[in-house]
């Protein structure tokens, strides 16, 4: 047995310690890991953000390279949730009695969002600053957090989106907040490079970490009042986007009733293979929706620029993807945007 | 101010008072819309409870302050004692604005110059009292102000009363259920729970899925889980859920075993008289056995059969089978024995599962076959992880429109972490395969 060392710092080799237990889902050891730094000395904060934030940025990496499987990766994270957990109930909120004294603050993923382990960690951050925090969640249906409003009358809403598939429904949470008088700041990569969409969708404030949101809380909060009154406010979606989401189902249908033919490779398709396609198909369809639904064609060049790099490292050839993209496209031809979106992003994916 | 500005001033004020059902939000609201048409400072006192008055001010270079002071000191600011009385507002001109208490406003306004102290018209009782004030000598409130100061106060105090009307109903219905939401599974040593649960998206948080989980006791070694489904959704199912739950404990203290547990509720429900009410419901008793093995002793009534994930990643349905609860004067239970080595996973869960509708093309059900895919590649997983991810994968499937409560409950027999890791040993490889199925894209 060797004599315990005081770790009072994290660094790359106790990272990969780290890494190697929630890659087990040694959910017990990674809990007394981030006990034990606790004991030593290393402030909560350092540990939420560098170790279990950080780790679970390179599980996300470690999945698109397909080096982890889908459910080790939810084994990981399962385990980083139960550190924090322990982290939180080791860690009295701090302020003036021990009594939260900044203000009361609900915290939500978007409807549909299901990665809750960010808006935990920023929940703890939170608390740790002083916020008496509700965490409503993973996808907290729209009428649950607006009902939690009129209950609870927090200083802000913390709405967090992982996902640009998300945002029409963010903007219509975000829309009800506004309209019952509570400033929302939002979170995540689903608002865009630098949160650029946040504030299309009337949010008042971006963080782009859970340490700026802290900060951006800090001071100035609540913003300013200002009216929703104004008729020039944001005109999101049109009538191809009411159509794509409409059409949705057909659209799949059709489509996987033509797979075999535009890629021969899908009539060989068990029945666990096609379902899989036809839910590559649905974010197709969900994407496409979302960068109607925004008028940012980013959104969707980016996720088809990423889903062929996931699909190469697995082995699955471009076309695939392309065949994909065209059973879509065949079926909206009378849809100038989208028709356009879907053969833009045809022609940047790699030809082999 | 002139009739267009008093108009849009109502106006807004309509709109952000009509806002929020939350009183606390109301009253801020109220206090800076005063502040920002009608006055240099204003303060809202609500009427006296348990001799205390809640306030809330905002006046000039402060955030909004929030406070409580006794019932006694009301009568120190002029008019106050008769707007919380329900009594017609006194005209500004009758109120000295030099016998206001120093405490009422922040010294931030100076000496005040004009007081003005109006009714917040309730539900048939005053919902408060507005204090509005002016800084400096020459302030003064004109009969325009006071006028345009009422319609404002009687908005307010509509809003007011509105949301306090429903935070009481808030609140009586957390109380009611509080009893009826899902427990917090307790820990028990040697057997990982967990439980999830979902009611139907339009429903409170509450409906006829239940769970529940009773520890040993002095009389019983043995864990006794339980998840059932109330025909029928919200309240009403909720309530019955709540009966049988309590039921449930009951028996588990007298020592009933799950199959003579079905039974007693059977007649029980039989004999409660209510109409076309029943229940299915399977009841486990969990015990440890030996080398980290964990036994369950399951019974189910009209219930879909557990299903048992192995640790090669095979999925087994168990072999249970009963009659509904509560219909027949007589049940018929096929109890069944399930042995679960370390890793391997029994899981428990309505029928809202596997009827989920969704798909691509909106309408085709999950399915106990996708079910049991899914199960399957939560193959060494945590139970915790394991249950997410199933709730992850319905709610993708029904792209989070299920319309039935759902409830999950899984019992797992723990693995034991290899010793080599707790020293920082070389990692074991990893049991889990990558699946060749082309991935679910996700940024």
């Amino acid at each position: 047995m060797t004599a315990h060392q005081v770790v009072t710092r994290i660094d790359g080799a106790l990272a990969d310690h780290y890494l190697s237990l929630v890659a087990d889902g040694d959910e017990q050891a990674a809990a007394e890991l981030v006990l034990g730094l606790l004991d030593d000395g290393v402030p909560a904060q350092r540990i939420i953000v560098d170790l279990i934030g950080a780790t679970q940025a390179r599980v996300g990496e470690l999945w698109a390279a397909n080096e982890w499987s889908v459910a080790r990766e939810h084994a990981a994270t399962a385990a980083g949730e139960r550190a924090l957990a322990a982290l939180a109930g080791r860690t009295p909120p701090v302020g003036r009695s021990g009594r939260p004294f900044r203000g009361r603050i609900a915290l939500a993923c978007v409807d549909g969002e299901w990665h809750g382990l960010p808006a935990r960690m920023l929940a703890e951050l939170l608390r740790l600053d002083g916020w008496r925090v509700d965490y409503l969640g993973a996808s907290v249906p729209g009428r649950h957090l607006i009902t939690h409003l009129h209950q609870t009358g927090p200083d802000a809403v913390a709405l967090s989106c992982m996902l640009p598939t998300r945002l029409p429904r963010a903007h219509a949470a975000i829309t009800a907040c506004r309209a019952a008088g509570v400033p929302v700041i939002a979170g995540g990569r689903g608002f865009g490079p630098d949160g650029r969409w946040a504030q299309r969708l009337g949010a008042h404030a971006w963080a782009a970490t859970g340490e700026e949101a802290v900060t951006r809380l800090s001071v100035d909060w609540p913003p300013p009042y200002v009216s929703d009154l104004s008729p020039d406010g944001p005109n999101l979606g049109d009538e191809e986007y009411t159509h794509l989401v409409r059409s949705r189902p057909e659209l799949i249908t059709t489509a996987m009733q033509r797979l075999a033919a535009a890629y021969p490779e899908a009539d060989h398709y068990d029945q666990s293979q096609a379902d899989s396609t036809a839910e590559d198909l649905g974010h197709i369809v969900d994407f496409l929706a979302a960068a109607l639904y925004m008028g940012e064609p980013a959104i969707f060049l980016d996720f088809t620029r990423w889903t062929a790099e996931v699909l190469q490292a697995r082995n699955v050839p471009p076309n695939a993807l392309r065949a994909g993209l065209h059973l879509i496209q065949d079926q909206l031809s009378d849809f100038p945007s989208a028709a356009d979106l879907l053969n833009r992003a045809s022609t940047q994916i790699p030809k082999t | 101010m002139t009739a267009l500005l008093q108009a849009s001033f109502l106006t807004e004020a309509g709109h952000r008072l009509s806002a929020s059902l939350n009183t606390r939000r109301v009253v801020r609201t109220t206090v800076e819309l005063a502040v920002t048409h009608l006055a240099d400072a204003a303060v809202v006192v609500r009427p006296a409870h348990r001799r205390q008055s809640a306030w809330t001010r905002l006046a000039p270079g402060n955030q909004i302050e929030e406070g409580t002071l006794r019932e006694s000191l009301l009568a120190e600011v002029p008019g106050l004692t008769e707007a919380l009385g329900g009594f017609p507002p006194i005209p500004s001109r009758w109120l000295d604005p030099a016998q206001a208490p120093a405490w009422l406003v922040p010294a931030s306004l100076g000496p005040i110059g004009a007081l003005l102290v109006v009714p917040l018209p309730g539900n048939a009782e005053p919902a408060g009292a507005l204090i509005l004030a002016r800084g400096g000598p020459d302030a003064v409130f004109t009969p325009e102000d006071e006028m345009l100061a009422r319609v404002f106060a009687a908005r307010a105090g509509t809003a007011i009363a509105a949301a306090v009307l429903y935070q009481e109903q808030v609140e009586i219905t957390a109380v009611l259920q509080a009893d009826l939401l899902p427990p917090e599974l307790p820990r028990v040593d040697g057997i990982e729970l967990t439980g999830s649960y979902q009611a139907a998206r339009e429903a409170l948080r509450i409906g006829g899925d239940f769970y529940d989980v009773f520890t040993p006791d002095d009389d019983n070694t043995d864990t006794v889980i339980a998840l059932g489904d109330v025909c029928g959704t919200g309240p009403e199912a909720a309530v019955l859920t709540g009966k049988i739950r309590q039921t449930l404990r009951a028996l588990r203290l007298v020592g009933t075993g799950p199959e003579q547990m079905l039974h007693v509720l059977n007649k029980a429900l039989q004999q409660s008289g209510r109409q076309s009410r029943f229940v299915t419901l399977v009841v486990g008793s969990v015990t440890r056995s030996d080398h980290g093995r964990v036994r369950l002793d399951l019974a189910t009534g009209g219930h879909p059969p557990p299903l048992i994930l192995r640790t090669d990643g095979t999925v087994e349905e168990a072999p249970v089978s009963g009659t509904l609860i509560g219909v027949l004067p007589k049940t018929v239970v096929r109890p069944a024995t399930v042995e679960l080595a370390p890793g391997e996973l029994c899981l428990m869960f309505s029928d809202g599962l596997t009827e989920a509708r969704g798909g691509p093309a909106g309408s085709e059900q999950y399915g106990e076959e996708r079910l049991r895919q899914a199960l399957s590649s939560c193959r060494g997983i945590p139970g915790a992880a394991a249950v997410e991810r199933i709730r992850q994968l319905v709610s993708d499937w029904s792209h989070g429109g299920h319309s039935d409560d759902i409830a999950m409950l899984a019992v797992r027999a723990p693995t034991r972490t290899p010793l080599s890791l707790r020293g920082g040993g070389a990692a074991t490889p990893s049991p889990w395969a990558i699946p060749d199925r082309p991935p679910r894209p996700r940024p």
